[in-house]
């Protein structure tokens, strides 16, 4: 993957989140260098088929609990809350980032049902076709979306 | 008589929005199920009107889902509910007999509307 590529892989991943974010709960996630709480949460999926990636949704447990209470229409949410509506918005966001990459590249790729756990999931990144984007919700809460190691049909044809 | 709904989807999320979207409509949703293969198994019991179905769950797709389903009911409603929205699904879809296709995140106006154009009488 050349650098122009990772470049636009980038913008279309950071178009599907912002975009997804606003339309699902009408939060605005802005992009910016971010650090994360201590108390975070990860959601993650394989994109298979045409590409092959890990896409990893690490965020502040505060912005999945807004999320959530957003969503339930209740300021009370459980934690089983959290995670559910987690999982739904890390599935749209993919869903989007897949319709991006078919447009841009005409690659057709699915990715598999996203799985949550408590606290960071961080995979060592492969050397090539990785990014990480961090957004701040301007509420103290933030998040980093991590696309590890896409591989399209080129690159593993030819994988030096 | 209310329109029965069968809503295929493995999250609660989505589940609970089309019972809210459904709720005081002509629909009620008289079944959900969490899997592809709940569906299969559980069309029969219900015999709804229309099915909406999500197409990444655990197992099989529901993009093969509802090939099945209309290969053994080919009169069989099927409305697609997804994310997974770009030209390569919507074209399958549409070759495979589903009646229209609703992207995530939807809204009661697109729901509404795409299960109107789903019951309305087919053109030529």
């Amino acid at each position: 993957m050349t650098t122009q590529q990772l470049k636009e892989l980038q913008e279309i991943v950071h178009q599907c989140m912002q975009d997804t974010t606003i339309r699902f709960a009408g939060i605005d996630l802005l992009r910016e260098e971010t650090a994360l709480s201590d108390n975070v949460c990860t959601v993650h999926t394989t994109l298979e088929g045409g590409c092959n990636a890990t896409l990893i949704l690490c965020a502040d447990t505060a912005l999945l609990t807004r999320l959530a209470r957003i969503i339930m229409c209740s300021e009370q949410v459980t934690e089983q809350d959290v995670q559910d509506v987690a999982i739904e918005y890390f599935n749209v966001v993919c869903g989007r980032i897949a319709a991006g990459l078919y447009q841009t590249t005409r690659i057709s790729s699915r990715f598999t049902p996203p799985r949550f756990r408590t606290g960071a999931y961080v995979p060592e990144a492969p050397a090539v076709g990785s990014c990480v984007l961090g957004y701040s919700s301007g509420s103290n809460e933030n998040a980093q979306l991590m696309f590890l190691g896409l591989l399209t049909p080129e690159d593993q044809a030819c994988p030096a | 008589m209310s329109k029965k709904i069968m809503v295929v989807d493995d999250s609660r999320i989505a589940q609970l929005q089309l019972q809210k979207i459904i709720s005081n409509t002509e629909y009620e949703v008289a079944a959900c199920c969490q899997s592809a293969e709940e569906a299969l198994a559980t069309y029969d019991k219900v015999l709804p009107d229309l099915v909406t179905m999500d197409i990444v769950m655990p197992g099989m797709d529901g993009l093969d889902a509802a090939r099945l389903l209309l290969e053994t009911h080919p009169d069989a409603k099927i409305l697609m509910i997804s994310s997974l929205a770009y030209d390569d699904t919507i074209d399958e879809a549409k070759r495979i007999g589903a009646l229209g296709f609703v992207y995530k995140p939807f809204d009661q106006e697109q729901v509404l509307s795409a299960m109107e154009q789903a019951f309305a009488p087919a053109t030529t």
